[in-house]
C-alpha cells in the first residue's frame, strides 16, 4: 500500500510536471518566434527606409528592397540542456520616397535592386530589372510597349548608336533630336517644309526597363509580360484593368487609351504572328519559341490561352517546384552536430564533474540569379551560403565526501 | 500506520503541487515578459527618438533602429 501511494504521487508529479514543461516549451517557442519576427521585420523596414534616402541620386539605385534572413535558436525546456531548433526568420521591405517614383534609371547603377542579408551580413545585391534595346519601332506600337513596360520607353539620340547602359544618349519620346525616320514618303506642307504624314515615324532604337531581364526575375511577371506581348485578348484584359478610369469624363477621347487598338499592334518578334526571336530587332527574347501548353494550335486572341515558354522554363530549370522563384531558394539543408564531453575530477574535497555540450547547426542556402552584364543570358548561376549557429552549454557540479 | 502512509502521500503531493505551481508561475511570467518586450519594442518603433517620425526625417544612410539595450531583463521573482 505504501509503495502504491508513493508511486501515485510520483506519477502525478511526472505527468503534471511534463505537461507544465511542455506548456513552457510551447509558450517560449511562440513568444520567442514572434519576438524575433517582429524585430527582424522592423529592422528590415528601417534599412529599406534608410536606403530610400539615396534613391533619386546619380548612380544610386532608384529603389532598394531588402530581404533579410536570420537563423535563431529557440530553446526547448524539455531538453536537459535546453537545446531546441534553429528557426529561419525572414523579412522583406521596400520603400520608395514620394516624388522619386517618376524618376527612371539612366544607367545600370540606377536600376532597382534587391539586397540580401543573412544574419545581418550582406550576401549580395541583385538588380530586379534590366535595360533592353529594340530597334525599328514605329510610333503607334510604342504605345503598346509603354503599356506593357510601364511607360519606361526611351529613344536613342539621332546620329548615334546607343548601347543599353549608355546614359547620355537616351531621350524622352517627345524630345528634340531623337533618332527617327518617317515610315512613309514625306510630303510638303503649305510652307514647303517636308513633313511626315500623320507623324508616322519609326524610331531607330528604343530602350525599355524590363523586369524580366534583371539579375533576379519573377517567373509569373515574366510570363504575364510574354502573354501580353503575344496574346491580344490577354493584353486587352490587362490594359482595361490598368488604364486610368475616366469616371468624370475629364480625359479627352483622343487621349484615352483604346485597349483593343493598342493590343492589336505587332511588337518586334516574338509576337502574335511569329514565335521566333530576331536579334537584329531585339524583341522579348525570353518569350521566344512559345507554344500552346499541352500542344495543339495556338489561339493568340483567346485571353485564356496558356503557353509554354521554353526560354523561361530553361532559365528556371534549376527548381522542380511549381512556385518558381529566384533569390534565396525556399528549400534549405540543415546539418546538426551535437558534441558532448564529461570531465570527472576526484580529489580530497570531493568529485567535480564538468559537462560540456556544443550544439552546432549549419544551414545551407542557395541563392539563384542571372549573371550581371549578360542581359540575354538564359541560365542562372548558383551561390551557396552557409550559416552556422553555435550553442554552447557547460555545467559543473561538485559532490563533497 | 495507515495515517502515517496517508501523511507521506499528502506530503509528496504537496511538494509536487508546489513545484507545479512554481513552474506554472514561471511560465506565465516568461510569457508576459516576452509580450511586454514586443509591446515596448513596438512603442519605441512608433514613438520617441527611434520612432517613425525621426526615422523618416533622418537623412543618415544608417538606419534608425530601436535600442533594446535598456529593456528590462527577465525577472522571475521566485
Amino acid at each position: 500500500m505504501k509503495n502504491h501511494l508513493q508511486a501515485q504521487a510520483l506519477l502525478e508529479l511526472a505527468i503534471f510536471g511534463s505537461i507544465i514543461i511542455m506548456l513552457i516549451g510551447i509558450l517560449l517557442n511562440y513568444g520567442l518566434r514572434n519576438n524575433f519576427q517582429q524585430r527582424l521585420q522592423q529592422q528590415t523596414y528601417r534599412k529599406a527606409l534608410a536606403a530610400s534616402q539615396e534613391s533619386g541620386q546619380n548612380n544610386k539605385p532608384s529603389s532598394v528592397a531588402y530581404l533579410q534572413v536570420e537563423d535563431k535558436h529557440v530553446v526547448n525546456p524539455s531538453d536537459t540542456w535546453g537545446l531546441g531548433t534553429v528557426y529561419p526568420f525572414q523579412a522583406q521591405a521596400s520603400v520608395t520616397k514620394s516624388g522619386e517614383g517618376y524618376k527612371s534609371p539612366d544607367n545600370v547603377n540606377e536600376l532597382p535592386v534587391l539586397r540580401i542579408n543573412i544574419q545581418d551580413r550582406s550576401v549580395g545585391e541583385f538588380t530586379t530589372s534590366g535595360f533592353r534595346v529594340e530597334r525599328d519601332v514605329d510610333g503607334d506600337t510604342l504605345e503598346k510597349y509603354n503599356h506593357i513596360f510601364g511607360g519606361t520607353a526611351q529613344v536613342c539620340r539621332d546620329g548615334v548608336t546607343c548601347s543599353a547602359d549608355s546614359p547620355d544618349n537616351w531621350l524622352k519620346v517627345g524630345d528634340d533630336g531623337v533618332g527617327k525616320r518617317c515610315a512613309v514618303a514625306e510630303i510638303l506642307d503649305p510652307n514647303n517644309n517636308l513633313v511626315c504624314p500623320d507623324n508616322n515615324y519609326i524610331y531607330n532604337q528604343i530602350r525599355l526597363i524590363d523586369q524580366a531581364t534583371g539579375q533576379i526575375i519573377d517567373y509569373d511577371s515574366a510570363v504575364s509580360q510574354c502573354r501580353q506581348i503575344i496574346n491580344t485578348g490577354f493584353c486587352k484584359q490587362e490594359c482595361e484593368k490598368t488604364k486610368p478610369k475616366d469616371v468624370d469624363n475629364v480625359i479627352p477621347d483622343d487621349q484615352e487609351i483604346n485597349c483593343t487598338e493598342v493590343c492589336e499592334r505587332v511588337m518586334n518578334p516574338p509576337n502574335q504572328n511569329t514565335n521566333s526571336y530576331d536579334s537584329n530587332l531585339g524583341g522579348a527574347w525570353y518569350c521566344a519559341g512559345y507554344s500552346a501548353l499541352g500542344g495543339g494550335a495556338v489561339n493568340n486572341t483567346n485571353a485564356l490561352q496558356q503557353y509554354d515558354f521554353p526560354v523561361l522554363d530553361r532559365i528556371f530549370s534549376f527548381t522542380p517546384l511549381k512556385e518558381k522563384s529566384m533569390g534565396i531558394q525556399p528549400q534549405s539543408t540543415q546539418w546538426v552536430q551535437n558534441q558532448s564531453s564529461l570531465r570527472k575530477t576526484e580529489g580530497e574535497l570531493g568529485i567535480t564533474t564538468q559537462d560540456n555540450v556544443n550544439y552546432r547547426i549549419i544551414t545551407e542556402r542557395e541563392i539563384r540569379s542571372r549573371p550581371a552584364n549578360a542581359p540575354e543570358a538564359d541560365y542562372t548561376q548558383s551561390q551557396v551560403h552557409y550559416n552556422t549557429v553555435d550553442v554552447d552549454r557547460t555545467k559543473t557540479e561538485t559532490t563533497s565526501h | 500506520m495507515k495515517n502515517k502512509r496517508k501523511g507521506q502521500a499528502t506530503l509528496e503531493l504537496s511538494v509536487a503541487i508546489i513545484c507545479l505551481i512554481l513552474l506554472f508561475v514561471a511560465t506565465v511570467k516568461i510569457f508576459l515578459w516576452l509580450n511586454k518586450t514586443m509591446v515596448t519594442r513596438q512603442g519605441d518603433y512608433e514613438r520617441g527618438v527611434t520612432g517613425r517620425v525621426q526615422a523618416s526625417n533622418s537623412n543618415a544612410t544608417e538606419p534608425v533602429q530601436v535600442n533594446e539595450t535598456q529593456y528590462q531583463p527577465l525577472d522571475l521573482g521566485l
